[in-house]
C-alpha cells in the first residue's frame, strides 16, 4: 500500500464518471443535468475555460462528454461499462454449487439468473438485438436520431447558452417554426419530404454538440461515397 | 498544518481587485461573531488595506504594523474591539510600502502567531493578487475562500492565483526536503501552462516514487473554497461549477463552490454611509447568501 502512488489523470485518461463529475452511483438525472453542465463548461462561448486550455483541447473534453453521456445516459449501456471498469464479473460458486438445504435452493435459482444475465451481457451481438427491439429507450422512433439529439436537449442546451430561437434561426437558415418543431418533437409539422435528421444535426452542430458529424454531413454531398 | 482543536483559519482571497473580499470578510465575520463566536478578523490586505472601513471604523490606536515593527511582541495586542459583539479587528497598517515589502521571516513570525490566536474563528482579508505574502496567507488557512465576480477577468485571474499556489506548495516542500534543482526547471514550465503538471509528476515518478508521492498528496491538501460575487443570472452560477470543474480537470485542484451572493446596489451605499450592510438590510438576498455560505464553510472546516 506504501508505495502505490496514485498518478494524476489527464482528462483523457479519466472514466466516463469522472469525465462527468459525478458519483458512480448516480441517478439517470444527475448524469443528465452534469452533461449539460459539462458541455456548457466547454463551450466555446464559456466564459470558464478559454483562459487555461487550448481551443483543440476544449474539443477533445467535449467529445470526451459526449462519448460519456452516450454510454452513462443509457441505463443498460451503463451498466455494461460498469462491469467492464469494474473488472470484475462476480460468480457465486459456493451457492451455485450447494444444494443442500431448501435455502440455498431458493438463493441457487437467483444466482444462475445473475449469471446468465452476465453471460448474455458479456455477448454484444446479442446487445444490440436487444437494444434494436426496443427502439424507444435510446432512439426516438421517428428519425433513427439518437436520443441525446432528441428536442427536449436540444432545447435545453439552447437555453443553457442563452440563445433565442430567432437567432439561431436566421444563423443556420431554418424557419423558427421549424425550429421549434425539432424541440417539440412534433416532425408532423414539417414540411413532407424534408430530411429530419440531418436537420436535427445541423441545429446540434450549431449548439456545439456534435462534432463529427459535420464530416459525416459533407461527405454525404459526395455522390461517390 | 496543526490548529487548535475546532479553530478555523479563512482567508479571503483571489486574483483581481473589487470581487468584493473585504466586504465578503467582514460580513462573514459579523455573521459568525452573532452566533455567539469568539472571531477575530485580520486585515492582511498588504497593498491597500479597508477591511475596517466595512466593519464601520474610521481610526485605530493600533494595527499589524505594530507588530511588523516590534513595537509590540503579540500579535493579539494589535487588535481593536469593534462595535459588534465578540468581534475584533486587526487593522491594516498605513505604512504600505513598507507592508507590501514584508521580509520573509516577520512573515513567518506573524503566520506562527496567527495560529496561536485564542479566538476559535480567524478571517484573514488576504487582499488582491499572488505575491508570495498573499499566498502564503492564504495556503495556511483551513479553508481558503476565492471570491469571484462572473466577469473574464475575474475568472483568468483566478487560474493564475491557483497556479501560483501549486507552484508556491511545490517549492515549499522542495525547499523543506532539500531536493535539489533537477525538478525546479518543471516547476517554471507549470506556471506558463498547465498541461506540465501531468509531465512534472510524469517526470518526477520516473525520478524518485516516493518524492512524487509526498508532492502529490501535498497538492491533494490544498483544498480551496469559491464563491461567486454579483451574480445577476442563473447564468452565473452555472460557471461557478465550471470553474471547480477546471481546476479538477486541469489543474488536479480541489475546489468547493461554497455558494453565491447576488449583485445588490446599496451594497455601496451602504458602504459610503459606514454601516455593515448585513445589518442594514438583514432580510436581504445578500444577508441570507452570506448566512448560507457561512454555514457551509463551517461545515466544511469539519
Amino acid at each position: 500500500m506504501g508505495d502505490k502512488i496514485t498518478p494524476i489523470k489527464r482528462f483523457d485518461e479519466m472514466d466516463y464518471y469522472e469525465i462527468l463529475n459525478v458519483e458512480k452511483t448516480a441517478s439517470q438525472e444527475e448524469i443528465e443535468s452534469a452533461y449539460l453542465a459539462g458541455i456548457a463548461t466547454y463551450h466555446p462561448d464559456s466564459l470558464a475555460s478559454y483562459s487555461l486550455i487550448s481551443e483543440v483541447e476544449r474539443r477533445l473534453i467535449i467529445k470526451k462528454i459526449e462519448e460519456a453521456f452516450q454510454i452513462l445516459g443509457n441505463s443498460e449501456k451503463r451498466r455494461m461499462y460498469d462491469l467492464e471498469i469494474n473488472n470484475t464479473v462476480k460468480f457465486y460458486p459456493k451457492a451455485y454449487f450447494r444444494k443442500s438445504t431448501k435455502k440455498l435452493e431458493i438463493e441457487d435459482g437467483e444466482v444462475k439468473k445473475n449469471i446468465w444475465q452476465k453471460l448474455k451481457s458479456l455477448f454484444s451481438r446479442k446487445r444490440k438485438m436487444d437494444v434494436q427491439k426496443k427502439p424507444a429507450e435510446s432512439y426516438s422512433i421517428n428519425t433513427g436520431v439518437p436520443n441525446l439529439l432528441r428536442g427536449e436537449y436540444l432545447k435545453k442546451v439552447r437555453e443553457i447558452r442563452g440563445l433565442r430561437l430567432d437567432d439561431v434561426a436566421s444563423e443556420i437558415k431554418m424557419n423558427i417554426s421549424q425550429l421549434k418543431a425539432l424541440e417539440e418533437e412534433d416532425y408532423e409539422s414539417l414540411p413532407k419530404g424534408i430530411n429530419i435528421s440531418s436537420l436535427i444535426k445541423t441545429y446540434a452542430h450549431y449548439l456545439g454538440f456534435i462534432h463529427q458529424d459535420k464530416q459525416s454531413i459533407e461527405s454525404k454531398k459526395d455522390p461517390l461515397h | 498544518m496543526i490548529l487548535k482543536e475546532n479553530k478555523t483559519i479563512w482567508a479571503v482571497g483571489g486574483g483581481k481587485g473589487g470581487t468584493g473580499k473585504s466586504f465578503i470578510s467582514s460580513s462573514l465575520a459579523i455573521q459568525l461573531a452573532s452566533q455567539n463566536n469568539d472571531v477575530l478578523t485580520i486585515d492582511a490586505d498588504l497593498g491597500g488595506p479597508n477591511l475596517h472601513t466595512f466593519l464601520g471604523i474610521k481610526e485605530a490606536k493600533s494595527d499589524l504594523g505594530d507588530f511588523v515593527t516590534n513595537k509590540v511582541t503579540k500579535l493579539a495586542e494589535t487588535a481593536i474591539p469593534t462595535s459588534f459583539a465578540n468581534l475584533k479587528l486587526i487593522k491594516g497598517s498605513e505604512n504600505v510600502l513598507f507592508m507590501a515589502n514584508l521580509n520573509h521571516y516577520k512573515k513567518l513570525r506573524l503566520i506562527r502567531q496567527i495560529k496561536t490566536l485564542e479566538e476559535k474563528r480567524v478571517i484573514i482579508d488576504i487582499g488582491t493578487g499572488s505575491s508570495y505574502n498573499s499566498l502564503d496567507f492564504f495556503l495556511l488557512s483551513n479553508p481558503g475562500i476565492l471570491v469571484i465576480t462572473p466577469e473574464p477577468t475575474s475568472i483568468e485571474n483566478t487560474y493564475y492565483f491557483l497556479k501560483s499556489c501549486i507552484v508556491r506548495i511545490l517549492n515549499l516542500y522542495m525547499d523543506y526536503y532539500k531536493i535539489e534543482n533537477m525538478t525546479r526547471k518543471i516547476i517554471k514550465e507549470i506556471e506558463n501552462d498547465s498541461k506540465s503538471i501531468y509531465s512534472f509528476f510524469n517526470t518526477i515518478i520516473s525520478y524518485n516514487k516516493s518524492l512524487a508521492q509526498l508532492l502529490y498528496r501535498a497538492l491533494k491538501n490544498f483544498k480551496s473554497c469559491l464563491v461567486m460575487n454579483k451574480v445577476r443570472s442563473e447564468k452565473d452560477l452555472l460557471l461557478g461549477y465550471s470553474i471547480t470543474d477546471v481546476a479538477r480537470k486541469f489543474l488536479a485542484v480541489e475546489l468547493s463552490f461554497v455558494g453565491s451572493i447576488p449583485y445588490d446596489e446599496r451594497v455601496h451605499r451602504s458602504l459610503n454611509k459606514f454601516v455593515p450592510f448585513t445589518l442594514e438590510y438583514p432580510d436581504s438576498q445578500v444577508t441570507q447568501s452570506i448566512k448560507l455560505i457561512s454555514e457551509k464553510l463551517v461545515e466544511y472546516g469539519g
